[in-house]
């Protein structure tokens, strides 16, 4: 890999902990979006 | 898709009612059990060990370094997209049901013994793996009778245990996740204190193949196997969803987040793992480079207790394997896709737990070792067992993401087609993200599919290319026509009601 091979790893490293979060925050924007709009009818866990 | 289209209703128990389905299995897993399930399959000590040797070998500690999170961000999207269809359609088929209502029963049929073929792979390459651990550790002679008694009681074991009650699974694969934490703990700490250490720059620069005759990135590539044969078997999430609490939540965090943990606490693994190396050369050469390291860096001793830890964990891995093969089993011939469907589908009415299916899958996965054995035996001189182990790894990996993709693939068909709207989403979703994902994941399965049937790993795609021929035919001669696809299991509410009953009594 030569002497790019840490930068390319350093900055694979950091993108794939981007990605975990930037998914990870949008699915919990969407759940959140959702308990909202049906506050009704969804059950969280708080309330079983 | 008119039947998922509908808002969601309060209990988890109602939504799958409004599949057509009964509450028959206990419905007792937490969200934490639901995420450790598929931790425990993805299992760290499992798979990025028993391959250590053909990722070192093919391209040295970068593979390590640069092909771990180069795997685990492709796997995130695959993983990411798979939850979204999760919290839509929570039942236990998950990718086979998934396929059938996007797709309609020809896609959900292959899509079902596509994971199927994956999981009995997966169960053998996992057990098979841990009693070629456990036998020299035993004291037993290293003859393929003692490989075949140890993979057996093995089986036994977990059938038993999965026979006998999901609740006592649920504790297992918590304490199995803790368990890949604290070991991984352990790795790391012994080797941060007591080995020396090479440069951290060596994970990143350092190349080596003994793939000679192959292009460098080539080699590189193909040792991508042992990271992408590691994240296997997170599916295992959506095959319980029906036994998990607050299903359409907590399964898709189990799915994403066993592939997220996993991928840093294996990376943290492999990285002090392959820190600690002193003769590369040697250790490539080394019948398990991962357990030379240690007896390397730290003496024979602890290298002797790093294989007993590793070994248990691949019996929790086998354990949740089982698990997740049984319930998609139970799935499938609930809905008649298997021959004999009526007896797979039984529930134990005692311990409410798929139990045909478990043993169905303990039977199978002893078969493959069997099979290979025999073929072994009739062809001595073309094929070598050494050289199979590899391939059913690869066949599992195959089976499987091409049953992650396949869904993935009629998901995005039906966004296309505007069948999948909005209002079908689950509440963990993607949004506007979903399509990209979706693309992503796919694009990464169609790559590792034909990475890993090219040479050296052609034997691979020789099986797998004849199981799918076996399956074509098997669909043309005997089921086409007649499989239905999800079959709802009764037609109003109050016999779903009475059917729940008899399991409540």
């Amino acid at each position: 890999m030569g002497p790019h091979g840490l930068i390319i790893g350093v900055a694979l490293l950091a993108l794939v902990i981007a990605v975990a979060f930037l998914l990870g925050r949008k699915a919990e924007a969407s759940i959140e979006q959702f308990r909202e709009e049906h506050h009704e009818q969804f059950k969280g866990p708080e309330n079983r | 898709m008119s039947e998922h289209e509908q808002a969601p209703t309060t209990s988890d128990k109602e939504v799958l009612h409004q599949f057509g389905y009964a509450q028959q299995l206990l419905r007792d897993m937490g969200g934490f059990s639901n995420f450790a399930i598929s931790f425990s399959i993805i299992s760290i000590l499992t798979g990025a060990v028993t391959l250590y040797g053909v990722g070192l070998n093919a391209g040295g500690p970068v593979v390590m370094g640069i092909g771990w999170p180069l795997v685990t961000l492709f796997v995130l999207f695959v993983a990411a997209a798979m939850a979204e269809l999760a919290s839509a359609i929570p039942t236990s088929g998950a990718l086979y049901h998934w396929a059938s209502l996007l797709g309609g029963p020809s896609w959900g049929w292959m899509t079902a013994w596509l994971n199927l073929v994956g999981l009995i792979a997966a169960i053998a390459g996992i057990d098979y793996g841990c009693a070629q651990f456990m036998v020299p550790l035993l004291g037993l002679p290293d003859a393929p009778q003692y490989y075949m008694m140890v993979f057996g009681l093995l089986l036994l074991s977990h059938a038993i245990l999965n026979h006998i009650g999901i609740r006592t699974v649920a504790r297992l694969n918590d304490f199995s996740a803790w368990y890949h934490v604290a070991g991984v703990a352990v790795v790391v700490l012994a080797l941060a204190f007591f080995a020396p250490k090479q440069p951290v720059s060596y994970l990143f620069t350092k190349t080596f193949t003994t793939m000679g005759d192959k292009p460098f990135w080539f080699a590189f590539l193909s040792g991508l196997l042992q990271a992408q044969w590691t994240y296997t078997g997170y599916d295992a999430s959506a095959h319980t969803i029906e036994e998990t609490k607050n299903a359409r939540v907590s399964a898709p965090w189990g799915i994403y987040l066993s592939v997220a943990v996993s991928g840093l606490f294996g990376y943290l693994m492999l990285a002090f793992v392959t820190l600690g190396i002193k003769d590369l050369n040697a250790t490539a050469a080394a019948t398990n480079p991962f357990i030379f390291i240690f007896e390397q860096a730290l003496g024979s001793t602890f290298g002797r207790v790093v294989l007993w830890v590793v070994t248990i964990a691949m019996w929790f891995c086998g354990l949740s394997c089982v698990t997740s093969t049984s319930r998609m089993i139970f799935a499938f011939s609930r809905d008649h896709g298997m021959p004999l469907s009526n007896v797979w589908n039984q529930v134990s009415r005692r311990f409410r737990t798929p139990a045909a299916g478990v043993w169905l899958a303990a039977t199978l996965a002893f078969l493959l070792p069997c099979l290979i054995f025999a073929l072994v035996a009739a062809f001595p001189k073309r094929l070598d067992f050494a050289k199979l182990y590899p391939a059913v790894t690869g066949i599992s990996t195959i089976g499987l993401y091409l049953s992650y993709g396949i869904p993935l693939l009629l998901k995005l068909r039906a966004m296309r087609r505007g069948v999948w709207t909005a209002r079908a989403n689950g509440p963990w979703s993607l949004g506007n993200w979903s399509v990209p994902v979706n693309l992503i994941a796919l694009i990464w399965i169609g790559f590792i599919t034909v990475l890993f049937v090219l040479p050296p790993n052609e034997l691979t795609g020789y099986i797998f290319g004849g199981a799918l021929l076996a399956l074509a035919i098997f669909y043309f001669v005997g089921v086409r026509g007649r499989f239905r696809g999800p079959v709802p299991q009764a037609r109003s509410q109050a016999e779903l009601l009475r059917l729940e009953a008899a399991f409540e009594k």
